[in-house]
């Protein structure tokens, strides 16, 4: 075999290991030359993450790959009492962005009743959804709320946008100023077109995903304080993110609120909220039109931020780059085409004395969590430590 | 007798032919194809592309030819290639996964039977006596003990709980198979005694978590069994002629109080080819169950066409041996 790595391949026992041994052709040394560093690598192949989680109390494990222990388990009692001098908990905020989309086409009927095309309503959901509560509920605060598309992780992050936080009174100010009113059935109502329309909006996420629905109940009961019905209808991932459903929000086949979750690149271009692409004239707005191609699904359109992204992803210099997506992200928040929830963490754990592994969130394919392998090693063999994690990452402590 | 053989044997034929209709249909109609996770990791597949790929692995195809191409290249050896692993799903199944199961779910049948039927006579010759009641309460807490809680209670104490609080105490494994490979052994790298040393250290407690279920139940069986024997007429007169009480318990009381066992066991090892898809999960043991488990999932048709059609045979083969072993314990049993 042919190895461009920092290891290479020495053993394979089927079913239960890899054995991998540095590689001594690899071009790249580590500071202080590479035999103070990891020389052999196992990995171990364990399906059952409760076996996992007893093989690393039972400290048979060094570290885990990037998938790993569950959420749950990564705070669970008996792994965080024992971790004190032991291993470290990481918590890597990572690149899969869980939001609500929102349908904006208004050739469906009932988003024109909800006037859901109007920033307002959209507003008006957010600051009545209580996100610092899920993530403190759900979490621990382990996976922050977020306020924009891009992760917190990414360069091109802007930090400084509209932010909404939990506000009834400002909710209900924006919905009475569209009209809206208590009905007698505490739901609240307005005539549209000579008809009177309640608020009841659809709620669509991918059944059998246990957080989700809990997430949803959670925001149900919110969003009931201020006189919005919720109609869930959830389907399993294979019905929702299929073609004809996902895609065809133009069609109406949903019309309020579809909440699920992107995975963002580290080449942010922007293409999830374009109407269209101004360098190659695509257009991003899954319709007949265009064959349904297209990830945004909600249907919005602002020049304004296809001409900052389109013109950002083609410019070399990377602080007129950040200005770009900075300004876009502003547009964004401002508009709010999705409702933002948060970034999903993964937990890791890792021994103490060793260094530089280190999960990324943009890493992580091919069960390696970061992207340094040759600098791994144990400091109490002369590895230098290059990377802290604190810096990346949340821990349990 | 022999006539009896072929003619069970010649039997077995339509037999499998049905079971494997049966299995490949079951598969094919689950929902869901091989190409799902193609699709799904690449949502931007086009209509067209996805229609070639479908005809590059035959799922145009209706069933029932699809169904007579795998049969004709089964009959004739080729079982297929894995599409998770890149070798053939023979290969897969009988080099790798089986053998790896017949040792554990051998080594914990044997174990169970073992303590099984002497506990059992124990407990049946002394009944209603203090440690007939508590061989009795220890097989109900066997029974009704799930394998996936007391396999992560194992790991726990033997590997983490036990080595923390008593100095000395050995660290068991937290599951898997030792590193070293047979090839090791055969290069002088390891000795024999290491690897078989290694092996064992790794099987002690999937053993245990795996037999604790049958240990029970087989003392139980066994127990019941012996207590209807040892209440018959005949057992009375042997011991009224006189003969030592180790006699009339082990020759003629025993011999038949083992026929029902024997009916246990000949259903319990098909059983034992098929693996332990829960106790290979927790120890995370490559076998048979969680192979079958995996391709079912992944929906890897080839491997688990190849592994299912072997359990029904080798169900269909160990019920025949099983009818024939009556034979052999029972003489009133004669097949003609």
């Amino acid at each position: 075999m042919v190895y461009s790595g920092a290891f290479k391949l020495r053993r394979w026992v089927p079913g239960n290991s890899i054995e991998m041994e540095r590689n001594p052709n690899f071009p790249i040394k580590p500071e202080g030359g590479e035999s103070k560093y990891v020389q052999k690598v196992v990995y171990r192949f364990i399906q059952n993450t409760n076996s996992l989680l007893v093989a690393v109390i039972g400290g048979s494990i060094d570290a885990t790959s990037s998938v790993s222990l569950t959420f749950d388990q990564g705070r669970s009692p008996q792994l965080v009492r024992r971790a004190p001098g032991r291993f470290d908990i990481w918590f890597v905020p990572g690149a899969i962005w869980e939001h609500i989309d929102i349908n904006k086409f208004e050739n469906c009927q009932a988003v024109r009743d909800l006037g859901l095309n109007d920033k307002r309503t959209r507003q008006a959901l957010l600051h009545a959804m209580n996100r610092e509560g899920l993530v403190k509920a759900f979490f621990d605060g382990l996976q922050p709320v977020a306020h924009t598309w891009i992760a917190p992780v990414n360069p091109l992050f802007n930090p400084n946008v509209r932010k909404y936080e939990f506000n009834l009174k400002k909710a209900e100010a924006l919905l009475a100023e569209m009209g809206w009113r208590k009905g007698p059935d505490g739901i609240l109502q307005r005539t549209v077109g000579g008809r009177t329309v309640r608020f009841e909006i659809e709620y669509v996420t991918t059944a059998g995903n246990a957080l989700r629905e809990r997430t949803q109940q959670f925001f149900a009961e919110d969003l009931k304080k201020i006189g919005i019905a919720v109609k869930i209808n959830n389907a399993p991932s294979a019905v929702v993110f299929a073609d004809d459903y996902i895609q065809r929000a133009s069609e109406c086949k949903w019309t309020g609120m579809f909440m699920f979750a992107w995975v963002s690149n580290l080449q942010e271009d922007g293409s999830l909220f374009q109407y269209k692409n101004l360098n190659t004239g695509a257009i991003m707005v899954p319709t007949k039109e265009n064959n349904y191609q297209g990830q945004n699904i909600g249907g919005w359109r602002n020049d304004e931020f296809d001409r900052l992204t389109s013109q950002a992803v083609l410019e070399f210099d990377e602080n007129r780059r950040k200005q770009l997506f900075a300004r876009a992200q502003e547009i964004w928040a401002e508009e709010l085409p999705a409702l933002p929830l948060y970034f999903r963490a993964n937990p890791y754990v890792v021994r103490k004395g060793l260094v530089n592994y280190v999960a990324s969130a943009y890493a992580g394919g091919y069960g390696y969590p970061g992207w340094n392998a040759w600098e791994i090693g144990w400091e109490s063999r002369g590895a230098v430590k290059k990377w802290d994690q604190a810096k990346y990452a949340l821990s349990t402590r | 007798m022999f006539a009896y053989t072929v003619r069970r044997l010649l039997q077995m034929i339509p037999l499998l032919f049905a079971a494997s209709v049966v299995i490949y249909a079951l598969l094919a109609l689950q929902p869901g194809d091989p190409l799902d996770e193609l699709r799904r990791q690449n949502p931007r597949i086009t209509a067209e592309q996805f229609e070639a790929l479908k005809r590059a692995y035959g799922l145009d195809q209706p069933l029932h030819i699809r169904y007579f191409k795998w049969l004709s290249r089964a009959v004739q050896g080729d079982l297929g290639y894995s599409r998770t692993y890149g070798i053939p799903a023979a290969e897969y199944i009988f080099v790798q996964r089986l053998p790896k199961t017949l040792l554990l779910s051998g080594l914990a049948l044997t174990l169970a039977l073992v303590v099984a039927i002497p506990v059992g006579v124990f407990s049946a010759v002394r009944q209603y006596s203090l440690a007939d009641y508590a061989i009795t309460f220890l097989s109900f807490v066997g029974f009704s003990m799930p394998v996936f809680f007391l396999g992560i209670l194992l790991l726990y104490l033997f590997a983490i709980w036990l080595p923390d609080h008593i100095p000395g105490f050995p660290r068991f494994p937290t599951g898997g198979v030792p590193g070293v490979l047979w090839e090791d052994v055969r290069s002088g790298a390891v000795s024999l005694w290491a690897f078989l040393g290694q092996w064992a250290w790794h099987l002690i407690l999937p053993v245990l978590a795996l037999s604790s279920l049958q240990m029970a139940e087989w003392t139980r069986f066994m127990r019941a069994s012996l207590l209807e024997v040892l209440s018959q007429d005949y057992i009375r007169t042997a011991r009224a002629k006189g003969l030592a009480e180790r006699v009339v318990l082990y020759k003629h009381a025993l011999r038949n109080a083992l026929i029902p066992i024997v009916t246990l066991v000949g259903l319990a090892i098909p059983g034992v080819l098929g693996g332990a898809t829960i106790t290979e999960t927790i120890f995370s043991y490559p076998g048979m169950g969680r192979a079958i488990f995996d391709a079912l999932v992944e929906k890897d048709y080839n491997v688990a066409m190849a592994a299912l059609a072997f359990l029904a045979l080798m169900t269909a083969l160990f019920n025949l041996l099983a009818d024939l072993a009556y034979a052999v314990v029972d003489p009133r049993i004669r097949y003609s």
